[in-house]
């Protein structure tokens, strides 16, 4: 009797009882996984909507940034900005070419000459480094001819490429 | 008899160990990873505020 007891338990164990068994822990572990789920994503709608609150505080100062880093050169633009800080100052431009676009890195090489007075020239280049359009000055070389000094300025400016801009649109 | 009860406490240990294994080896349905990840909402307003302060 005990013998027959104990060849049913052995297969009402393998059976019926595992299979039964590892259908609940499987669901037990499905139903631990979607709470640590449902946590993370409650987490991340809290971050998201923080952001929109802080993107919302923002609005305002935003388009400031679209016109440091435009999305793509933007010629027409920088070049009017040129010819104003050149008015500003005083300064007459007399040449202004990009050398480089380097489209992948978001970045063109310029060179830009222009002549005027001592203090002219100082303000040209401190308003020209003082542009909202982020502009970096790698060489500045000056000579003088006449009554008049003539700046030589090698530079770079910075755009934000099109796929960075496409990636930063489609972040999650 | 001995045979038998070996049998009983090595099938127990089997579907013990079966069971454990498949409350751990519960798989995310696929993709969910990808938008589970961590990131820290943070806007720097001082650079706005200070690219504000330059020419336009």
């Amino acid at each position: 009797m005990l013998v027959f007891s104990l060849i049913l338990t052995i297969v009402m164990l393998v059976v019926a009882l595992k299979p039964t068994l590892m259908t609940i822990s499987g669901l037990i572990g499905q139903i631990s996984q979607r709470k640590e789920v449902v946590k993370k994503m409650n987490d991340k709608i809290y971050r998201v909507q923080l952001a929109t609150k802080l993107l919302n505080e923002a609005e305002a100062k935003l388009p400031v940034l679209d016109e440091s880093m435009p999305e793509g050169f933007v010629w027409g633009d920088w070049a009017k900005k040129l010819e104003l800080l050149a008015t500003q100052s005083g300064v007459k431009t007399n040449q202004i070419s990009v050398t480089e676009v380097m489209t992948t890195k978001g970045e063109a090489r310029f060179t830009m000459s222009g002549s005027g007075q001592y203090e002219q020239i100082l303000q040209w280049i401190v308003m020209l480094e003082n542009m909202r359009r982020i502009v970096i000055i790698d060489s500045l070389q000056i000579s003088s001819a006449k009554n008049e000094l003539t700046a030589m300025i090698n530079g770079r400016i910075g755009f934000e490429t099109r796929k960075e801009a496409s990636e930063k649109t489609g972040q999650n | 008899m001995l045979l038998l009860i070996s049998t009983l406490v090595t099938v127990t240990v089997w579907v013990g160990f079966e069971v454990y294994q498949s409350y751990v080896n519960t798989q995310l349905p696929d993709g969910i990873d990808r938008h589970l990840g961590v990131w820290q909402p943070e806007l720097k307003i001082k650079v706005l505020d200070e690219l504000q302060k330059r020419n336009p």
